[in-house]
């Protein structure tokens, strides 16, 4: 933040000191000690905050949404800048460096309210990633994060409540909204896109061969991804490469996935809940015979290794743990891990509710062979990084070794990436023990290979499609309307769109002032209209929304965004805010204006 | 496969073969006939320099914006700072026809306005054009991918996407494919594409005795190439201001590279020892060619 000092004062500090020394030679002590009660009080100061944003190119709605958000800033008399960074970048300087005042970005689907432990728990302020990047404090907060997490049912619900309330009323971050995804789709060679949605990398799976091509015709799925960091990086722990719904889900596979909402067995065949006196056990039984893509088994250990390397990268190698950047709201609540035998795992949860306990095994599985060598400090070409970062966290692993359902064919950075399927899965092998998985993904791959290709911009991309050198786009397109009119004027060409769980949202550094102030950080959230954001700038494709738990089924009535915000309601109206109001609104909590109608802060 | 590059080829190479003709003239090129060996052998080192930092731009265009994450300067803001909303003032007054004519112009006026002038140089009885505008795309270029490594900064359209759009990629989607071949969006300061251009404009002045034409083309060429920088949101009015600049630094440079003092000086020393190995080769092929014309012909060309 930069501060200019105020200009106003006739007398400046220096002035007044040199004034000071000549009078206190003959003057009174109690002039002394008046230009000592002047000297010693700080003049408020003209603020300017910097809003860090990613290039319309990247993602064209966080651009917009910052740009309006600096625009009615400047409005109330708040002075701003912007700040365009890259994605990568973004992130790095937000999630791991905490190098920021105010940001916009999507925000990781919150999809259990045990989400807000990583999100804004206080005790994951001194670690990087998605772990209370706003370096939140706040007792009530906290409080009802720990009671929803010992809780299940309606006590949960409750605490979830409680919960909601305080993080909309202290506005750690704002939530804007939710966006729509879309995406343009051929249907003439591969079909089924609807049913499902394809938001989730996984969906691809579930495809069907259009009726014009035969079985035994080589066939691949090529897409566009317009976002290139698939291509330069697929370590599932770099949380600066990673999206909201990352491909690398195709290449890791957890113990349970969660599919619409259902939590279903996945490397796990079957697991036992046994509540302790005041933890538990998880007793998970692998499906037999699983191998990892490189030919290696997957057994018990493996598990057991993934989630003791979680929770520390470097395995005690360090002398403070280094935990990995997401993930974290679950591997924290495993204390221990205990490999029984090849196919057996038992790990201590410290949770009373099975409800909790079931979605730590959500986390994706690493080969203990592969990144038991990764955790030492990471460096360049022999110069050793800073001792908080392991080699784990930085690895490009551009030859990945999962034991997903498909498997790097090949990868050329900001060009292609190609998956093919991984003959060797459990999906493909049969038998009766998928019963309890969706037939769509044990029917067989309906492509050969899956082809992403980097393409720099939606239209681009669109167009790639409409001439049919591409199935599809892998991301969203930007819902403007030249963009959605070019997917609609070519016949063999559809547009599916989809709810995304995952909202925009302003984040801020609530460690630093004046963000530490909530009262501060709802004027601010107080002056981005999202009814208009979703409007103008979504184009419609959207829902604006109070917190990241609106519109499910854990959100509370009394905090749905209901054409107005319950809590941060716009200081303004059709995206312009009212000055006279929104400054009115600021000097009711003690901020001043200059002459100019600039703010100033103590 | 690049999309357009075909289409570029082919309308750049369409334009190239009409300049040749009304520019040129078809007498001057009946003329250079017997003297185009002796003007490869003289000009193809230089060719080698400008084939050489291209090569180079391209690799480091692909490391570049990582490193330059590293070793650079952003810059963005501050451009904004000082320039404000003069490229989304210029883009209220776009027309559907401006849309088309920049855009064409950024892409096939801008690589005809390059490739012309060398050809037409070339085929000039004095070498010393030729040599000057190689030399100046070279100080662009060099100078330009310095600029690119140690300033970051994205354009306008990135910026202020509500008041600039990328007319160019909203009309025409494949262009992107085409330019991001060659530009990373953080490459905006300086223009190249104004310096090129400028460069262009400024030599067709010097050279104005012999190509007269060419003057009133290229500059209205130019012109157009620099307002289409702005007009399409790729690029700051800054930007096109450091691209002029550059252009006066390289056409300066190159001109004083090129003049005939510094043949006896030690940079002509230092420039008759780097060009000796490349000569030597291609003296020998330019031997085999004429020894093969004067078998085939049985009239040995002599030159005038």
């Amino acid at each position: 933040m930069d501060r200019a000092t105020a200009d106003s004062p006739k007398i400046t500090r220096r002035q007044l000191l040199g004034g000071a020394a000549a009078a206190s030679l003959g003057a009174s002590s109690g002039c002394v000690q008046r230009v000592r009660s002047i000297v010693n009080r700080s003049s408020p100061e003209t603020v300017s905050l910097t809003v860090t944003a990613p290039p319309a190119d990247s993602d064209r709605r966080a651009t917009l949404i910052a740009r309006h958000l600096v625009s009615n800033l400047e409005d109330a008399g708040v002075s701003a800048t912007l700040n365009i960074l890259p994605e990568t970048e973004l992130l790095r300087e937000v999630l791991l460096n905490r190098n920021f005042e105010l940001f916009v970005a999507r925000l990781p689907a919150v999809a259990d309210p045990n989400e807000y432990y990583g999100l804004l728990h206080s005790s994951f302020a001194g670690e990087s990633g998605w772990q209370n990047p706003y370096g939140f404090a706040n007792i009530a907060t906290e409080e009802n994060i720990d009671r929803q997490r010992r809780t299940a049912g309606e006590s949960r619900v409750k605490a979830v409540t409680a919960l909601t309330e305080s993080i909309v009323k202290n506005q750690p971050f704002t939530t804007i909204g939710y966006p729509e995804e879309i995406r343009a789709i051929r249907t003439d060679r591969f079909t089924g896109w609807e049913a499902h949605g394809i938001r989730q990398p996984l969906s691809y799976l579930g495809l069907e061969r259009a009726e014009a091509v035969t079985d035994d015709e080589e066939l691949p799925l090529k897409l566009a991804a317009i976002d290139a960091r698939v291509s330069q990086n697929l370590n599932p722990l770099a949380v600066e490469f990673r999206q909201t719904e990352p491909f690398t889900d195709l290449l890791y596979d957890p113990l349970l996935r969660r599919i619409e909402d259902e939590l279903v067995p996945w490397l796990a065949r079957s697991w036992e809940f046994e509540e302790g006196d005041d933890n538990a056990t998880l007793t998970v039984s692998l499906r037999p015979g699983q191998l990892w893509h490189d030919g290696v088994s997957l057994t018990a250990s493996d598990v057991a290794f993934t989630f003791d390397f979680l929770s520390d990268t470097s395995l005690g190698e360090l002398s403070q743990p280094v935990p990995a950047p997401l993930f974290r709201a679950w591997s924290v609540l495993v204390s221990d891990t205990q490999a029984v035998d090849d196919e057996t795992v038992r790990l201590t949860v410290e949770t009373e509710s099975e409800e909790v306990a079931m979605q730590t095994l959500v986390t994706p599985i690493f080969p203990e062979h592969i990144w038991s060598e990764k955790t030492g400090v990471a460096s360049v070409s022999g110069i050793q990084g800073s001792s908080n970062v392991t080699e784990a966290l930085v690895w490009e692993n551009d030859d990945p070794v999962g034991s997903g359902p498909l498997e790097i064919a090949d990868v050329s950075a900001d060009d292609e990436v190609t998956f093919v399927p991984f003959e060797q899965h459990f999906l493909y092998r049969g038998g009766d023990s998928l019963t309890e998985i969706p037939d769509r993904f044990t029917s067989g791959v309906p492509f050969d290979l899956l082809e992403l290709r980097m393409v720099p911009g939606n239209e681009s991309a669109v167009e790639l499609v409409n001439q049919d050198d591409l199935d599809g786009t892998a991301t969203s397109v930007d819902p403007r309307e030249e963009v959605l009119q070019a997917i609609a004027e070519e016949p063999a060409v559809s547009m599916l769109v989809e709810h995304s769980p995952s909202p925009y949202h302003i984040g801020f550094n609530t460690a630093a002032e004046p963000f530490s102030n909530p009262y501060f950080r709802r004027l601010l959230a107080r002056l981005v209209d999202k009814q208009y954001v979703v409007d103008d700038i979504f184009g419609g494709h959207g829902t604006p929304a109070a917190h990241p738990l609106d519109g499910t089924v854990w959100g509370p009535e009394e905090f749905r965004f209901d054409g107005t915000d319950p809590v941060v309601p716009f200081l303004g109206t059709d995206g312009e805010v009212d000055i006279d109001r929104a400054q009115e609104a600021f000097r009711e909590y003690g901020f001043q204006f200059d002459e100019d109608g600039t703010l100033r802060i103590l | 496969m690049i999309p357009l590059l075909p289409q570029v080829a082919v309308v750049v190479s369409l334009l190239t073969v009409l300049g040749l003709i009304t520019i040129v003239g078809l007498d001057r090129l009946w003329e250079f006939r017997n003297r185009a060996l002796d003007r490869f052998v003289a000009v193809f080192p230089y060719l080698v320099l400008l084939g050489g930092v291209l090569a180079l731009n391209s690799v480091l265009r692909d490391i570049g914006p990582t490193l330059s994450w590293v070793v650079g300067w952003q810059i963005t803001d501050t451009i904004f700072a000082y320039e404000g909303y003069f490229v989304a003032w210029l883009q209220g007054y776009s027309h559907p026809l401006a849309d088309i004519y920049f855009s064409y112009t950024y892409i096939y006026g801008y690589i005809f306005l390059l490739v012309f002038p060398v050809v037409a140089y070339f085929v000039l009885s004095d070498s010393r054009p030729v040599r000057e505008i190689t030399l100046a795309y070279t100080l662009n270029y060099t100078i330009g991918v310095i600029c690119y490594m140690l300033f970051i900064a994205y354009g306008p359209r990135n910026v202020m996407p509500d008041v600039v759009d990328q007319i160019l990629y909203l009309h025409w989607p494949e262009s992107h494919l085409l330019t991001q071949e060659f530009n990373a969006n953080v490459n905006v300061f300086p223009s190249l594409h104004t310096s090129l251009a400028v460069t262009v404009a400024l030599l067709a002045f010097r050279t104005r005795k012999k190509y007269l034409l060419w003057v009133p083309v290229s500059s209205i060429l130019a012109i157009s190439v620099v307002i289409s920088t702005m007009y399409l949101g790729i690029h700051w009015g800054i930007d096109v201001i450091f691209g002029i600049l550059l252009a006066m630094v390289s056409v300066g440079g190159a001109i004083w590279l090129t003049s005939p003092k510094r043949k006896e000086g030690y940079l002509g020393a230092i420039g008759k020892r780097l060009r000796a190995p490349i000569d030597r080769p291609v003296s020998w092929l330019v031997d085999w060619v004429r020894e093969y014309q004067t078998k085939r012909t049985g009239d040995p060309r002599m030159d005038p």
